[in-house]
């Protein structure tokens, strides 16, 4: 039982890059514009986080290291700091868009005032990370995140065209009416690989199996952890892609609030369809600002090697705390000007993709390593993808900001 | 023998690739290892670099927004206005299946996306060329926004805005 509730960590990191609140509005819009055309990048997403993922928790089982002292150790100071410092960046702005959403949740359930519910949900994050173990928390968000189950049900209801469903996951070139079209196909397809391979995922799981004290003899949890948990993610992904391209395309909205994805629900099932989405919505994003807040101070403190872990008495490892406390200080007051949520979150996506390679290589270096990771080293199957996945997230990071620039921020 | 230069760039991208992969392990239980005086010179200059870099971004970035807006940069606050047009029209549809509540904070925060929508539309400069359909658009914009700031006999003007819209991706 104790190792089935392992599966949490999984599910709440996924539910931290598949359906965090710019991963939502993203995913559904590229459905929108796209229908089924960007299928195949969920797919490819899914497998790549997995496969970098479950080397990660390997090397967190095997060795008790994390992605960020491996970094550290392997990039060397001057290139880990300038890894640490962009990592830093993008889960702050990401953090912040994720207190966003939970605020403007809470607005449309309860209409009180955005400021004063940004500093509402500052507070409730904060009480939960300092007062709930860290299984506690994978479990309770992980759990309540799985309500998003709902876009899912959402789409079954609205009677998808399965064939065109199933074609979107074979790669092809877009059919689209204009090349300008075909550049925003393009950097749809970039973000969203870099938002469902996002690096924080890979810091906050690591770290989690260390958290959970995971074992060699976990190698084998590992592996069913990251299969559970991520191919729950993409098929939540597929499930917003649906959305977009079967519901809100007909309907000519490109959606941009979390609201609007909680009206495709409300539309298709009703009030309890809303409200099961709202929830699962305030899950998911909570969980995402809380893997998004303990990644960064996961990352600073392993790079500079202080004492870390959620197991840790607070005065045990009190930069660490100082660390995530800052985190969601410092989100609550970006949001606190007044920018939009949804917009930071996709500027950060873009951000990330630049951060990939320099997270991933060392993962790869260490799991491939025999004289390291002994028989829990990468067979060839994972350093084939490991290899492959470098190559594609390389590309990606040299596409991702002239794609960005040419579709004028990926509007169009 | 002069080294050809393309042989020294060889060496200086192999150089940097052994920097990259070379292994420096430092014990696994304490990552205390400090900075050396050259890896601190190091770091800094990647920031000034990377300060650099965003500066001249920046100022190109400043450069290309001065520029009048053509039918491309046009186009775009024009579909937002069509879809948030449309989402209006969708909300109202709905509002028996949402929550009254839900229905009036999500007509709020699209009244205010549309705001930013207008704003956008209405600071820019465009082409000579585009005068009539920036100022249709205005129109069509000051329209959207009174409906969804509460107008409920105000219409939301989708076709209108999806035709101008049209007009721009000839």
């Amino acid at each position: 039982m104790a190792q089935f509730a392992e599966i949490f960590l999984g599910i709440l990191t996924a539910m931290g890059g598949f359906v965090e609140i710019g991963e939502l509005t993203f995913t559904l819009n590229g459905g929108t514009r796209f229908a089924y055309q960007l299928l195949w990048v969920n797919l490819l997403g899914t497998i790549g986080i997995i496969v970098y993922c479950e080397m990660a928790g390997r090397v967190a089982a095997v060795k008790h290291r994390a992605v960020f002292s491996l970094i550290r150790e392997r990039a060397g100071f001057s290139a880990g700091l300038l890894t640490l410092v962009a990592s830093a960046i993008v889960n702050l702005l990401t953090c912040s868009a994720e207190i966003g959403g939970v605020a403007l949740l809470w607005q449309l359930v309860s209409g009180a005032p955005y400021r004063v519910l940004l500093l509402l949900a500052l507070l409730f994050l904060v009480l939960v990370v300092w007062l709930l173990s860290f299984q506690s928390i994978e479990r309770i968000f992980g759990l309540g995140g799985l309500l998003m189950i709902v876009f899912g049900i959402a789409l079954v209801h609205l009677g998808p065209d399965w064939r065109a469903l199933a074609a979107g996951f074979v790669p092809r070139w877009p059919q689209t009416s204009h090349p300008r079209d075909t550049l925003l196909y393009f950097y749809f397809a970039v973000a969203l690989m870099s938002s469902i391979m996002l690096p924080y995922e890979t810091y906050f799981y690591a770290s989690g199996g260390i958290e959970d004290k995971w074992k060699p003899s976990d190698v084998g949890l590992n592996r069913l952890v990251v299969i559970v948990g991520f191919t729950l993610g993409g098929l939540l992904s597929v499930a917003l892609v649906g959305m977009g391209a079967e519901f809100f395309a007909a309907k000519d909205v490109e959606p941009q609030l979390p609201g609007t994805a909680a009206l495709g629900v409300a539309a298709t099932l009703g009030q309890w369809g809303l409200f099961a989405a709202l929830l699962g919505m305030f899950f998911a994003f909570g969980g995402a600002a809380i893997e998004t807040a303990l990644a960064s101070a996961y990352n600073l403190a392993q790079f500079a090697g202080w004492p870390w872990g959620k197991h840790r008495r607070k005065r045990d490892a009190g930069r660490f705390t100082l660390s995530w406390l800052a985190v969601f200080v410092l989100a609550t007051i970006v949001v606190q000007t007044g920018v939009d949520p949804v917009s930071v979150v996709e500027y950060s996506i873009v951000f990330s993709v630049v951060v990939l390679p320099f997270t991933y290589f060392p993962v790869l270096m260490v799991a491939k390593d025999k004289s390291i990771m002994g028989e829990h080293a990468n067979g060839w199957l994972s350093n084939t993808l490991g290899w492959f996945y470098l190559v594609a997230i390389t590309l990606a990071a040299l596409a991702a900001i002239p794609l960005f620039l040419l579709t004028h921020g990926g509007r169009g | 023998m002069p080294v050809p230069r393309a042989m020294r760039a060889a060496q200086r991208a192999c150089g940097l690739l052994n920097r990259v992969m070379s292994v420096r392990r430092t014990p696994s239980a304490s990552h205390r290892e400090c900075a050396t005086p050259g890896e601190t010179r190091k770091a800094v200059h990647q920031a000034i670099g990377c300060v650099l870099a965003l500066a001249l971004l920046g100022a190109a970035a400043l450069a290309i927004s001065r520029r009048p807006a053509g039918a491309d940069e046009l186009r775009l606050p024009i579909a937002e206005l069509r879809s948030q047009s449309a989402e209006l029209e969708l909300l109202r549809a709905q509002s028996a299946a949402a929550s009254p509540r839900f229905a009036q904070v999500h007509a709020q925060h699209l009244a205010k996306a549309i705001d930013a929508s207008r704003d956008e539309l209405n600071a820019m400069q465009v082409e000579p060329a585009l005068g009539e359909v920036r100022t249709a658009a205005s129109a069509l914009a000051s329209q959207l926004a009174a409906a969804a700031h509460g107008a409920a006999d105000q219409a939301a003007p989708t076709a209108a805005l999806k035709a101008l819209e049209r007009s721009l991706q000839r």
